[in-house]
């Protein structure tokens, strides 16, 4: 894995040029051993790696991001460069607009290697659901990187991109990253643009930088986190500045920080999991932060309040492919009505856990159902963030796991699907709250894959949970 | 209590979802939505009375925050049609081409 702190640093100082450590990545992603991208952008990065040179030659640097090669989730649109959200709906899609976060990072001079792939729509846990195929844990390539963002996550840990920028809906990111041995920032709801990310669901959406360390994460949440008016759903902030006061941090910056913990959490994790995990706690321990029980009881129902939100959210997002105007159009012949076409081509453009989810969201928003599923959701979905809410008068930040186990094996979820989607049960309750978390890595599990943890923030507080992250993998790894 | 669901639940929700679910997956489907169905019911047995629901996190900010959520319309021009077009999966003269539809009165 490919440290970006380290690439900036090499090409201020002129140890190495953009054009280098794009081709680099270049022969990485051509390669594709981990199936990580969908379309490599070869022409365009070259060309956008000897700009950055040539403005680096000149002293007219745009960011610290300038000439860092990196990839991006194929959700987030980039203007005529092809958009697919892993479906055969969007195959052949080329967007005629920039979204938000590929516009500030081109803007920043970022060089972007390509678009990687991802569970159809942001929808699984492990980017085995895609017509593009599964993508492979390059730490072991019997397992899967984890979803929906695996691409992202393969692209950083097999050193094709320095970093890459996920979508987290109900873990997204976190879970990725888990599985292959990053960091991953699942920035609080409405910290970073929406504007042109392909919706999943879209109150809980949020795109997630993914990178090998917190420092790398600070550099691109600078240029990610710019108030962007075409998303009203954003806060009105400034953008993070975060960068140099991690660098001069002081060494006992987590002293008599305050960590909260409900340990049923960590008592439902397998063996070698919950190891790992009183092993971090025993870290952050010894580093000065106090350690307190917490209960979060509502947060049990989190998977059923998330799979009845999310799925209402979806069936209505996902309303607009209609095979009309863009993407996938099926040849019928039943030309009885202009119906027909819409349905076959969205019955031919959908993959099967995409309809399952659109099946579901359509029947708990259905006439005669609708308060008894989605509006109850809603409703338990306050009391999970009122548990938050009650938890963060004791503490300054919360510790949970991300999952339950390391990166299955590929296939593994196929056969039970409600299991499948247990595994996201301590990342869901983030997005249902809005509040900001943070995936760190840490530990290995029996077989040497990679495990880790989660630091979950108040509201709008992600500097300071890139700070405490920060000052735990500079002293406690 | 949780709904039971049948082929033809399925299929109603299908149509309301503009979705075919053929015979040859039909059982897959229901078995899925009557698995998911009978997972979520658990949210039944949650007391809610009184507590006000949460829809979304802009709903929420905009208490927390007052009205700097909000900016005034700033209309922009648009993106020229032929550029829209490119993507259309059949057109003409610069307007989306749909298969003729025979309406038939059978």
């Amino acid at each position: 894995m490919k440290s970006l702190t380290d690439a900036v640093l090499s090409l201020s100082e002129k140890r190495v040029s953009s054009v280098e450590l794009t081709q680099e990545c270049l022969i990485e992603a051509k390669k594709n051993k981990n199936n990580a991208f969908i379309s490599v952008c070869e022409d365009s990065a070259l060309q956008e790696a000897e700009e950055s040179d040539h403005r680096r030659s000149t002293g007219e640097l745009i960011s610290s991001l300038d000439g860092i090669p990196y990839s991006l989730k194929d959700l987030f649109i980039t203007k005529g460069i092809r958009t697919t959200a892993g479906s055969r709906s969007l195959f052949n899609y080329i967007p005629p607009y920039q979204g938000g976060v590929a516009g500030y990072l081109k803007q920043a001079g970022a060089v972007l290697i390509g678009k990687v792939g991802c569970d159809e729509y942001g929808m699984g846990s492990t980017n085995e659901k895609t017509i593009f195929g599964p993508v492979l844990n390059p730490l072991n390539t019997d397992h899967v990187a984890g979803g929906s963002s695996g691409g992202s996550a393969a692209s950083v840990a097999e050193g094709s991109s320095f970093f890459s920028m996920g979508t987290d809906t109900g873990g997204s990111v976190r879970l990725p990253c888990n599985f292959c041995g990053l960091t991953g920032l699942k920035p609080t709801y409405g910290r970073v643009t929406r504007y042109g990310q392909i919706a999943y669901a879209s109150s809980l959406d949020q795109a997630s930088p993914m990178a090998a360390s917190v420092q790398d994460l600070a550099i691109v949440m600078e240029i990610i986190s710019q108030k962007d008016d075409r998303d009203s759903s954003q806060a009105n902030l400034e953008p993070l500045n975060i960068s140099q006061e991690l660098e001069s941090l002081s060494g006992d910056y987590l002293k008599g920080k305050t960590l909260g913990v409900d340990s049923s959490f960590i008592d439902a994790c397998a063996p070698k999991i919950k190891e790992e995990q009183l092993r971090a706690l025993d870290q952050w321990k010894k580093l000065g932060v106090e350690v307190k029980e917490i209960t979060l009881s509502h947060l049990k129902y989190s998977v059923s309040t998330y799979y009845i939100i999310a799925t209402s959210e979806a069936s209505a997002n996902l309303a607009r492919f209609d095979g009309i105007h863009y993407g996938y159009r099926a040849k019928t012949n039943d030309h009885s009505s202009l119906e027909q076409t819409y349905i076959d081509s969205r019955t031919q453009g959908f993959g099967d856990e995409v309809k399952k989810r659109i099946l579901l969201g359509t029947f708990s928003l259905s006439s005669g159902y609708s308060d008894q599923y989605y509006a109850q959701a809603c409703k338990v979905r306050r009391l999970i963030a009122n548990d938050f809410q009650e938890a963060f008068k004791q503490v300054d930040f919360i510790f949970s796991p991300v999952c339950a186990t390391s990166a299955f094996k590929l296939g593994e979820g196929i056969q039970n699907p409600v299991q499948m989607y247990m595994n996201d049960l301590y990342t869901i309750p983030v997005n249902l709250s809005g509040l900001p978390g943070l995936a760190l890595p840490f530990g290995q599990d029996s077989n040497g894959l990679p495990t880790g943890f989660q630091i979950i923030g108040k509201h709008f507080e992600d500097a300071e949970l890139l700070k405490i992250g920060h000052a735990f993998q500079r002293e406690g790894k | 209590m949780s709904k039971e669901i049948d082929s033809s639940d399925v299929r109603h929700i299908g149509r309301l979802a503009r979705l075919t679910i053929h015979a040859h997956e039909m059982g897959e489907y229901e078995d899925h939505l009557r698995k998911v169905l009978g997972y979520v019911d658990e949210l039944s047995s949650v007391n809610t009375q009184d507590v006000c629901a949460f829809y979304s996190m802009t709903r929420e900010y905009s208490e927390l925050f007052q009205d700097k959520y909000f900016r005034k319309d700033k209309p922009i021009e648009s993106l020229p049609v032929s550029e829209i077009m490119k993507n259309a999966p059949e057109s003409k003269e610069n307007q989306f081409q749909v298969d003729a539809v025979i309406e038939g009165d059978a």
